[in-house]
């Protein structure tokens, strides 16, 4: 692909679009009629169409892929949302919603089309307690949903690893999960009602096919932005536990902790969230600043917390301590404390971050697989990365099945970006071979799209094709992402751009 | 002459599907055929999914249990039970057929605290409009590739093509279930209504009933350890004090006996006091209320003052904003009163309504309070999914 600038070297795939996205060739500039539209509709100063302020514009947090938008518009609320769209369906010009680009599978990037980025749209609306809902706009951030309603002792539930940064957009967009959603489910349970831009610029209201219709909000949820923008959410809340409480156990072999897992969900348990995190990631955790005081030579940990009344959640996770102790656990420890607590908690939730002392790039997977297959499967992922001569640090959703192998490498090494993507298509393979998926929360995007036909048929991949054009029949809305374009059977992945 | 089709394995469908007349839509029904009562109106095509009432798989390890769409509602909760498990499904979907619940998408008692059925559903196998053969969603409780068509098909009442084979979430049995009857000198409606704004302590499931023949009843659900089902009982104990309301443990397997097995209990009969719900007939209908947690306690406080005797039955979740109304169909009288009454109680209270069981025109009347961009856009998913243009009620199903 050309760069048509040589501003910088476009390096997305040659994936192609339909002949409509086609008309409006990659890295063209904003036509001039089009950034005076624009600039109308939200002001001077929010139309950023200047290369050098794009490039913080040109990848979500999955930095490894990048492609350079034309423009980046910045709506303040919900009319100057509609009026952007507008234009932009009007110029037919493509054009890509984004949160804060905190997303992992390249959801957000704008390779030669118009960036909407919902970030200034961060008023909380309505927070109504009788009814234990919120409403609010898209560019409120995840974790302050759960600070406003504190006051009346709820809180929102879904807890996205990033939720100190992410925002109800993204997640509305990308359905995500997070830690808790073992027990409370991921952000499609959450939501009530939405609202959203359709391409075309219409908002309409959407339900959950309470009056006998169709779940239009669990449609749009999940859709990664290629239905619409998300102007507006109502979402519910929940009323703050009594107790919080966490226990970490310590296992010499991941099938001891893998088994571990399944035992205490048979046990009628039903923690709040059930983690793994590997060898690997202990060591360079507890290398970091966020040490939990793990032993280096545990090959596995789990966090389990559980939540609810003092008593019951002290004896639920007695229980779990004696399963774990069963299943060969050498340490189990229960936080005495919320200090203790929160200081487990680091250990997984800081991990990602941690991993940049072992290499300069991560490829994250987020395959789901039946709890059952976790032991077997770990090793056989381990198997691969070794075959492949990489490096491998896994920490993930265990009570969901939720796996997060992480390949660490450095892309300025070719050989070894070829092998990462070799072993990453292994992975993905052995996954969904087990009856899994290959996204249980970072969906598609660019990412996975290559993946996409190991999961669905022709005739399913041609159905959703459909529900796509009748909403978006021009293929202006994040047109290139999540399904493969007809007659690529064989999508490639996007290649890694040298920056 | 009526066209019934009850294949005897998935695969028969598609050919069945293509060979239809250009136009028409099909009955599709997880009823056994024999025990349809078809109205004046209803298509000449029937196909039921009776006989595809097998368990494809149950992997009570994953928690995940696959069956037929024909399998009743009632056998799948045994052969869960038999391992230890449940699915969070206790509500008139009881009744029906695995394919027919997600069909209806029927409410239920646990959908506030385990989450409705769109939550429980992970997968479907299914024929579409134009006969292929379609599997949506993996075995496996996250999943978000691809549009989320199991969650569409959850309520889309047939429209979308023939429900095959369905994967469902199963929840563990937890150590303690224990139901606590509350009963006060004149109404346990209002007690009902504060259970969906008061702090209660969050019962796992709450039920207020009332049957023109047996009265009413409030039950609310623990479930947990013991120790915190003793914690949360006395919170409970205490609020049902501040209201003046008595509190009563109910013995489990009387609890269980009424619901779980699907029948339902005839209002009144049997030695029990509380009323149980409807019995399905063709005569009867079905609406369901959906609501804020806080406007369902207006709900219910109109509802008390308009108990007439067109109503055969009232159940409410007031944790989840949901209840469900029974009203007697067989007086003609009835059917055009109610949708007019249902009106009057719920605009003013931003109530949406849908059938759950009735003819097409008491649907077309609740769907005329639809917002039209939604209605579109309903209709141009239905249309790109080749879907079939008639809602074939849950009663068929």
């Amino acid at each position: 692909m050309s760069s048509g600038t040589g501003r910088v070297r476009a390096c997305l795939p040659p994936v192609s679009r339909p002949p409509s996205v086609d008309r409006m060739t990659a890295l063209q500039p904003l036509p001039v009629e089009c950034r005076s539209a624009l600039r109308a509709v939200v002001g001077r100063d929010w139309v950023i169409v200047e290369p050098d302020r794009l490039l913080a514009y040109e990848s979500d947090a999955l930095t490894t892929l990048r492609g350079s938008p034309i423009a980046a518009v910045l709506p303040h609320d919900r009319e100057q949302l509609i009026g952007v769209v507008r234009v932009l369906h009007g110029a037919r010009i493509p054009y890509v919603p984004r949160g804060a680009g905190t997303g992992l599978a390249g959801g957000a990037v704008a390779n030669g089309a118009v960036l909407i980025c919902t970030a200034r749209m961060t008023r909380i609306l309505d927070v109504d307690p009788e009814a234990r809902t919120v409403l609010v706009e898209p560019g409120v951030v995840t974790d302050d949903i759960s600070e406003a309603a504190a006051p009346h002792g709820l809180r929102y539930l879904p807890d996205p690893a990033s939720g100190v940064a992410c925002t109800i957009g993204g997640n509305v967009a990308m359905n995500s999960g997070g830690p808790h959603c073992l027990k409370h489910g991921v952000t499609s349970d959450h939501l009530v009602e939405l609202e959203v831009i359709l391409p075309d610029g219409t908002p309409v209201e959407l339900h959950r096919g309470e009056d006998g219709g169709l779940d239009l909000v669990g449609l749009f949820t999940g859709g990664e932005g290629t239905l619409g923008v998300v102007s507006r959410a109502r979402v519910r809340l929940a009323p703050v536990p009594g107790a919080v409480q966490a226990l970490l156990a310590l296992f010499e072999s991941v099938a001891s902790a893998g088994k571990a897992v399944s035992d205490i969900l048979a046990e009628g348990i039903l923690p709040v969230a059930l983690e793994m995190i590997d060898r690997e990631t202990i060591a360079v955790v507890e290398a970091s600043v966020y040490s939990a005081g793990i032993p280096t030579d545990m090959a596995a940990a789990l966090v389990v917390e559980c939540e609810g009344t003092p008593a019951g959640v002290l004896a639920d996770l007695a229980r779990v301590a004696e399963v774990a102790r069963s299943n060969g656990a050498r340490e189990v420890r229960l936080a005495g404390d919320e200090e203790e607590r929160l200081a487990i908690w680091q250990a997984r939730k800081k991990a990602y971050g941690a991993l940049g002392r072992l290499a300069p790039d991560v490829l994250v997977q987020d395959a789901v697989v039946p709890r059952t297959a976790l032991a077997e499967l770990l090793q056989a992922i381990e198997e691969i990365t070794r075959r492949h001569g990489l490096r491998l640090a896994s920490f993930f959703h265990a009570g969901d099945g939720n796996l997060h192998p992480n390949l660490l490498f450095d892309r300025r090494d070719g050989d070894q970006v070829e092998r990462v993507q070799e072993a990453g298509r292994e992975i993905m393979e052995l996954c969904v071979a087990t009856g899994g998926t290959i996204t249980g929360e970072h969906g598609i995007g660019l990412d996975k799209i290559r993946y996409m036909r190991l999961v669905f048929g022709p005739a399913e991949l041609a159905a959703q094709r459909r529900i796509k054009e009748a909403l978006d029949p021009h293929a202006l809305c994040n047109a290139d992402k999540m399904l493969p374009p007809p007659g690529h059977d064989e999508c490639r992945r996007p290649a890694i751009r040298d920056t | 002459m009526v066209d019934v089709f009850v294949p005897n394995a998935a695969g028969e469908i598609p050919e069945w599907i293509r060979s239809l007349p250009p136009g028409v839509t099909p009955l599709v029904t997880g009823a056994d055929p024999a025990t349809l009562e078809l109205r004046p109106g209803d298509p000449g095509h029937v196909l039921s999914t009776a006989r595809l009432d097998e368990l494809v798989e149950l992997r009570p390890r994953d928690l995940t249990i696959t069956v037929g769409a024909g399998m009743r509602v009632g056998r799948l909760q045994e052969i869960a039970r038999a391992e230890g498990l449940w699915l969070a499904v206790e509500g008139p979907g009881e009744q029906l057929s695995a394919g027919g619940l997600v069909s209806s998408a029927a409410a239920g008692s646990f959908d506030a605290s385990r989450g409705p059925l769109r939550r429980q559903l992970l997968a479907c196998c299914e024929v579409s409009p134009s006969g292929d053969l379609l599997r949506w969603g993996r075995p496996v409780v996250k999943n978000v590739a691809g549009y989320d068509l199991p969650r569409l098909m959850c309520g889309s009442r047939g429209r979308l093509g023939v429900l095959t084979e369905l994967t469902f979430r199963l929840w563990p049995r937890q150590p303690v279930r224990r139901t606590y009857r509350l009963e006060a000198e004149e109404s346990t409606a209002h007690a009902a209504a504060a259970l969906a704004t008061a702090d209660a302590g969050d019962p796992d499931a709450a039920t207020w009933r009332w049957s023109a023949t047996g009265g009413e009843e409030l039950t609310l659900t623990l479930l947990g350890n013991e120790a915190a089902i003793q914690s949360r009982e006395r919170d409970l104990s205490r609020w049902a004090e501040s209201l003046g309301i008595e509190v009563t443990e109910e013995a489990e397997a009387e609890f269980r006996g009424r619901g779980e097995n699907g029948s339902g209990r005839e209002a009144g009969g049997g030695a029990f006091k509380v009323p149980g719900r409807p019995q399905r007939s063709s005569s009867s209908f079905v609406f369901r209320l959906s609501t804020k947690r806080d406007y369902l306690a207006a709900i219910l406080e109109r509802f008390t003052a308009h108990l007439e005797a067109e109503t055969a039955g009232f159940e409410a979740y007031p944790t989840g904003g949901v209840a469900v109304v029974w009203l007697q169909g067989d007086e003609p009288a009835n059917r055009r009163a109610a949708p007019r009454w249902l009106h009057s109680a719920a605009v003013p209270l931003a109530v949406r309504i849908a059938v759950e069981r009735g003819g097409p025109e008491e649907h077309a009347a609740v769907l005329t309070r639809r917002a039209p961009g939604e209605r579109d856009l309903e209709e141009r998913v239905v249309a790109a999914l080749g879907g079939w243009d008639r809602h074939w009620l849950a009663d068929y199903l």
